[in-house]
């Protein structure tokens, strides 16, 4: 069956799935799917636009999700360890206590994403930094490498790394907490240009 | 005499205590029964009411209280080693000082518990309850608290060394000079938990949560480490602590372990640079964060 840009039924993907391990859905179009659950494991998503995709509890371990839209999606429970999310849109999708150990975010948009409890250990293209002090809420920072542009987001705040030290300058000035956020800035700075 | 289900006096309860040994007082209506100091070794207390009984003191070496209900019951001292307690509720019991070590407490109910200064070593805690539970200086070592839920519970002084917390709930927990050396802490939830002064030297936390955590700062940042490893500092009295990968010591020892590994000029190298200067900022300017 040939899926590349290709509309396909909801049974026609049921037997994708079932069949091919790991199955191909580079291109597709899954719009309104249900793939709650679904073993997609090292599946190939490459660009596929999963917005309104049902994706909850679906194992996603090691796939490939280059240049997908995942805009909304709700992940819930689902597993992304080791996932490809390169220059994947990401705005606005709930993972909630996702595991992302392993994952490459280069380039990815994090956009208004709920990253609470999500565990990014030895994830790629991100940085993150929890340090008591930077925020009373106890906001972890993340950032994004796009290909040497840094794009930041820090509780509500969500730019590029001059305006998140805009944002720095006008909220903390120079005072202790200035200091400490010059530090972090440096820190990105040096980050941004060293290779991974 | 049938015990079980029965309503027994206190003159009856130290007859059988006193004749049959272990004594069976499985599934007994026990409330209130003054027990302190009684010899309950091997005891079948299986499902038995022990509500606002008294056993401080009491032996209860090797007994059977599977399920048995103890809410407010005195046990302060009283020895529980190899007890077997598994889903017993324990709600707002005096185990001050108690003697637990090797209980199996799988699933148990210890909701406002007070366990001041109670020896717990080897105990098996999976599952179980310590919502509010008072540990103070409790000795936890080598415990499996797996899935247990410790929200609200104190735990200033308490030994975790070597304690089992994967998946377990410490949100908001002071764990304020708690020794947590070697301890299995993966995918804790330790949001909002306080953790200056703790030794975390050997600790494994790997997908723990530290989301809003104070006194710990904690760095992943791709590139200074091909693992993966993530960077914890915590701060101590007058000095950061930091677990990175095998390496725990201090900001000097860390200064040279990463200088001799990547020495200043290699990109690596300018990278750890940016970290320490963070850390060095960190430790200096913010002593109550």
């Amino acid at each position: 069956m040939h899926i590349e840009g290709n509309l396909i039924t909801q049974d026609q993907l049921e037997e994708i799935i079932a069949m091919a391990k790991p199955c191909n859905l580079k291109g597709a179009r899954l719009y309104g799917a249900n793939l709650a659950g679904a073993n997609l494991e090292g599946a190939n998503l490459e660009g596929v636009n999963l917005k309104g995709v049902n994706l909850c509890g679906a194992d996603l371990e090691g796939a490939y999700l280059k240049d997908a839209n995942l805009e909304g999606v709700n992940l819930k429970d689902a597993n992304l360890e080791g996932v490809n999310l390169k220059d994947a849109n990401l705005a606005w999708v709930n993972l909630d206590w996702v595991n992302l150990a392993g994952a490459n975010l280069t380039g990815a948009n994090l956009e208004g994403v709920n990253l609470k409890g999500v565990n990014l250990e030895g994830a790629k293209g991100i940085m993150s930094l929890s340090i008591p002090g930077m925020s009373s809420r106890g906001d972890i920072l993340y950032v994004v490498n796009h290909a040497g542009c840094l794009m930041v987001k820090f509780g509500y705040f969500y730019g590029n790394r001059e305006e998140f030290e805009q944002h720095v300058q006008e909220n903390y000035g120079s005072g202790k907490q200035g200091i400490l956020y010059a530090a972090v800035i440096q820190l990105l700075h040096v980050w941004g240009t060293a290779r991974e | 005499m049938h015990i079980e289900g029965n309503l027994i006096t206190q003159v009856q309860l130290e007859e059988i205590i006193a004749m049959a040994k272990p004594c069976n007082l499985k599934g007994a209506r026990l409330y209130g029964a003054n027990l302190a100091g009684a010899n309950l070794k091997d005891a079948n207390l299986e499902g038995a009411n022990l509500k606002d009984a008294n056993l401080e003191g009491a032996n209860l070496k090797d007994a059977n209280l599977k399920g048995a209900y103890l809410k407010d019951a005195n046990l302060e001292g009283a020895n529980l080693k190899d007890a077997y307690l598994k889903g017993a509720r324990l709600y707002g019991v005096n185990l001050c000082g108690a003697y637990l070590k090797d209980a199996n407490l799988e699933g148990a109910n210890l909701t406002g518990a007070n366990l001041e200064g109670a020896n717990l070593e080897g105990a098996n805690l999976e599952g179980a309850n310590l919502c509010a539970a008072y540990l103070k200086g409790a000795n936890l070592a080598g415990v499996n608290l797996k899935d247990a839920n410790l929200e609200g519970a104190y735990l200033k002084d308490a030994n975790l060394e070597g304690v089992n917390l994967k998946d377990a709930n410490l949100e908001g927990v002071n764990l304020k000079g708690v020794n947590l050396k070697d301890a299995y802490l993966k995918g804790v939830n330790l949001e909002g938990a306080y953790l200056h002064d703790a030794n975390l030297e050997g600790a494994y936390l790997y997908g723990a949560n530290l989301e809003g955590a104070k006194g710990i700062m904690s760095l992943s940042i791709p590139g200074m480490s091909s693992r993966g490893d993530i960077l914890y500092v915590v701060r101590h009295v007058r000095r950061v602590m930091i677990k990175f990968g095998d390496f725990y010591g201090d900001r000097e020892e860390f200064e040279q372990h990463v200088q001799n590994k990547y020495g200043t000029t290699s990109e690596q190298g300018i990278l750890y640079a940016g970290v320490i200067q963070l850390l060095h900022v960190w430790e200096k300017l913010a002593p109550s964060m």
